[in-house]
């Protein structure tokens, strides 16, 4: 079974979707993956470079399809500098590598005895020889790596095949790709090398799922499903305390692909002439389309800028949320993350006055909607805007009660928190009698890697109002308090992944984490 | 693709065809016409009690409109619904096209004409039409009239003569007789539902 699998996959993916998980079975073979093509672009006709236990540098170049002599002369250029293009990475660049070109079909014979004769002449001038994966290797390289991980239970087995065969495919079905990996992730281990290769199984599986959002080029599933997969990583990390060496690889490679997709949103979103997709499309739906792309977009720059110390923030970014902001949706409170992100952005870029009128407006429309009982109700961070837009335009499954929402807030700490932090006490005392109405709510785990969770079944639901009156001197005081100690060590290790997080998981937006960006 | 929400779209296509279904239903001529809905196949063929067969294509009725652009970024899926009534109008007004037209093809294959000689409207033009008709009675022995369709320009003449439509003795009278007529023709059909050797 699991051969077919795999192999129904292998064929009918491109480069890009077997990129993660080839990757990851190099890290499964002891390999340290330097880059991959998600990390920026390739001039050198290198996709993937690893480093393998003995020091030895390897470099791959993925392609899709049968290599005849037509694609051969086509590539030939890339495969020239694959070959003979040192790599070039801080402490490795005098070193030679192997070189690598990898297919997911097969090779024709005219075309290795090209390669045997360009060898000899790689050889004779001191490069080492071009290998070949084909096929049937890379399908044994993943079997082996994927061992006896296919879900063998029927429902759970079902529940896969739910997630390969989805219909709507503009969204990812978040609970049941939670349900998923939760098969593999909560259960027990009892070594390291265990979770190690349980990991190398799930990047497959999720690839396979993810992967038919790929090759409709689908960019926001993806995202989320390797975020999704990115916490649950976590989650395992923090619980087990499994040290760097048996997952920072993957995490680093997950990384980069969701950077990359998002570069591709990105590209996507600079060639259109407008906004629009297929169908009923407009108002609402577009409004919440340019809310959750400005999100992202500047998630990606923050990101970026946070790993790459020279990193250049991307003007066209700015002009985007500069010229769309006025048409963005703040749907409810699952809509804060992204437009506190955007604010982020903009003060890291230099725009302070828009970056401040982003939080403040936020602030102000949640506050105006959902204090008093007249209010229309402002819908919590756990609907998505997909419920939202539902009961907006009348076709919602589930009585929505929007009044039910009235009183209460999951952000409102963590906005007033950020206005705390840029001294804003004027623009606080102008809307601070109307916040009081407000009480604060918030979800603290029993155990701090359960944050990490999609929901958090152990934990205590805490809510209170501000005091009447409110000391601004005790507001400053907790907010430069030290961070919650339910707050995840990987989170704070890492800060930059909380941009992406919380656009993935808003409702795990609060006045803690939101001292992390 | 950028962010989609494809299934929040399909929902509201859902809507839009039960609201416009609706509208359609409260037409006065098209609500009184029984439908059925038919799965499979692409001709209609009928046979009636009578042995006239027609057969016919089955007929796509179809509504054409325009949004900009501008429009619906501005308004998203209202600015179709917008379009409701107009598009609801335009499919009432094809189908009853379709409906004379293929009215009128079955009367002429069955002779089931009368000629008005290009007199107006009356009520003795409306006896002669009922002669030709076969007319049902319910359980409790009341006729179940047809339906009384004009043209609009026919309608208006109607309304210039109202004379001619107020009650008539005479008109009753003669309807009355019919309606007996029809009643015993109708028993007839009715006793000849048997089967025989």
């Amino acid at each position: 079974m699991i051969e077919r699998i795999v192999e129904n996959w292998l064929t009918n993916t491109n480069e890009r979707g077997y990129e993660i998980p080839f990757a990851q079975c190099l890290i499964n073979d002891g390999h340290n993956v330097l880059l991959t093509p998600s990390h920026g672009p390739f001039e050198q006709g290198k996709d993937i470079v690893s480093i393998d236990s003995n020091g030895d540098l390897y470099a791959y170049q993925l392609k899709t399809g049968q290599i005849d002599l037509t694609e051969w002369r086509k590539i030939y250029g890339e495969i020239v500098e694959l070959v003979e293009i040192p790599i070039k990475y801080p402490s490795y660049n005098s070193k030679k590598h192997r070189p690598y070109l990898v297919t997911n079909f097969g090779v024709s014979d005219p075309v290795r005895v090209n390669i045997i004769d360009r060898n000899r002449e790689w050889v004779d001038r001191g490069f080492l020889p071009l290998e070949l994966i084909t096929k049937e290797q890379l399908l044994r390289i993943f079997i082996n790596n994927h061992g006896d991980f296919l879900p063998v239970q029927i429902e759970d087995f079902q529940l896969f095949l739910e997630l390969l065969l989805v219909k709507d495919r503009s969204e990812l079905n978040k609970d049941k790709f939670i349900e998923f990996i939760d098969l593999f992730i909560k259960k027990d281990f009892s070594t390291n090398t265990e979770m190690k290769r349980t990991l190398t199984s799930l990047v497959l599986l999720c690839q396979y799922i993810l992967g038919q959002y790929e090759l409709n080029n689908i960019h926001l599933p993806i995202i989320e499903g390797w975020m999704t997969f990115l916490n649950y990583l976590f989650y395992m990390v923090e619980k087990n305390k499994l040290p760097e060496e048996y997952w920072f690889n993957t995490f680093k490679i997950v990384m980069d692909k969701i950077n990359y997709q998002i570069c591709e949103m990105k590209k996507e979103l600079f060639t259109r002439e407008n906004y629009l997709e297929k169908g009923w499309d407009g108002g609402l739906f577009l409004k919440a389309r340019l809310t959750i792309i400005g999100g992202w977009i500047s998630a990606s720059e923050l990101v970026n800028s946070n790993i790459e110390k020279d990193y250049k923030l991307d003007k066209t970014v700015y002009d985007f949320i500069k010229s769309q902001y006025n048409n963005m949706w703040y749907w409810g409170e699952s809509s804060t993350p992204f437009f506190i992100i955007m604010s982020k952005f903009l003060e890291q870029y230099g725009d302070i006055i828009l970056s401040n009128e982003i939080i403040n407006n936020t602030l102000s429309y949640l506050v105006i909607n959902n204090n008093k009982e007249e209010c229309k109700g402002m819908p919590d961070p756990y609907w998505s805007p997909t419920k939202v837009l539902e009961d907006e335009y009348g076709v919602a499954d589930e009585v929505f009660k929007r009044k039910s929402f009235i009183g209460l807030s999951y952000h409102l700490s963590a906005l007033v928190h950020l206005l705390i932090k840029r001294d804003k006490r004027s623009t606080l005392t102008a809307i601070w009698s109307e916040l009081t109405y407000l009480m604060n709510c918030r979800i603290i785990p029993n155990k701090m890697e359960d944050y990490l969770l999609y929901r958090i079944e152990d934990g205590n639901y805490v809510s209170y109002f501000y005091k009447n009156p409110q000391s601004w001197k005790e507001l400053s005081d907790e907010a430069q308090n030290k961070i919650a100690d339910y707050i995840p060590k990987l989170l704070i290790k890492y800060p930059y992944y909380v941009y992406y997080m919380l656009l993935n998981f808003p409702h795990r937006l609060d006045q803690e984490i939101v001292k992390l960006i | 693709m950028l962010p989609d929400f494809q299934k929040v779209k399909e929902k509201l296509e859902k809507k839009f065809i039960k609201e416009l279904e609706l509208k359609i239903e409260k037409n006065p001529l098209l609500s009184e016409i029984k439908t059925q809905r038919i799965y499979e196949g692409s001709t209609l063929a009928t046979r009636t009690i009578d042995g006239f067969e027609n057969v016919n294509p089955l007929q796509e009725v179809q509504s054409f409109f325009e949004i900009s652009n501008e429009e619906l970024m501005e308004k998203g899926p209202i600015a179709i619904f917008d379009k409701l009534d107009r598009i609801a109008s335009d499919f009432i007004s094809q189908r009853t096209k379709s409906l004379f037209s293929r009215l009128d093809e079955a009367i002429e294959k069955t002779g089931n004409v009368v000629d008005g000689e290009g007199k107006p409207l009356s009520p003795e033009l409306i006896l002669q039409v009922l002669e030709k008709m076969a007319i049902d009675f319910d359980e409790n022995g009341n006729p179940i009239m047809p339906a009384l369709v004009v043209h609009p320009d026919q309608l208006e003449k109607m309304k210039k003569n109202p004379e001619l439509w107020q009650i008539n003795p005479e008109f009753e009278k003669q309807l009355k007789k019919t309606i007996e007529k029809k009643r015993c023709e109708w028993i007839d059909r009715k006793n000849s539902r048997k089967l025989v050797d």
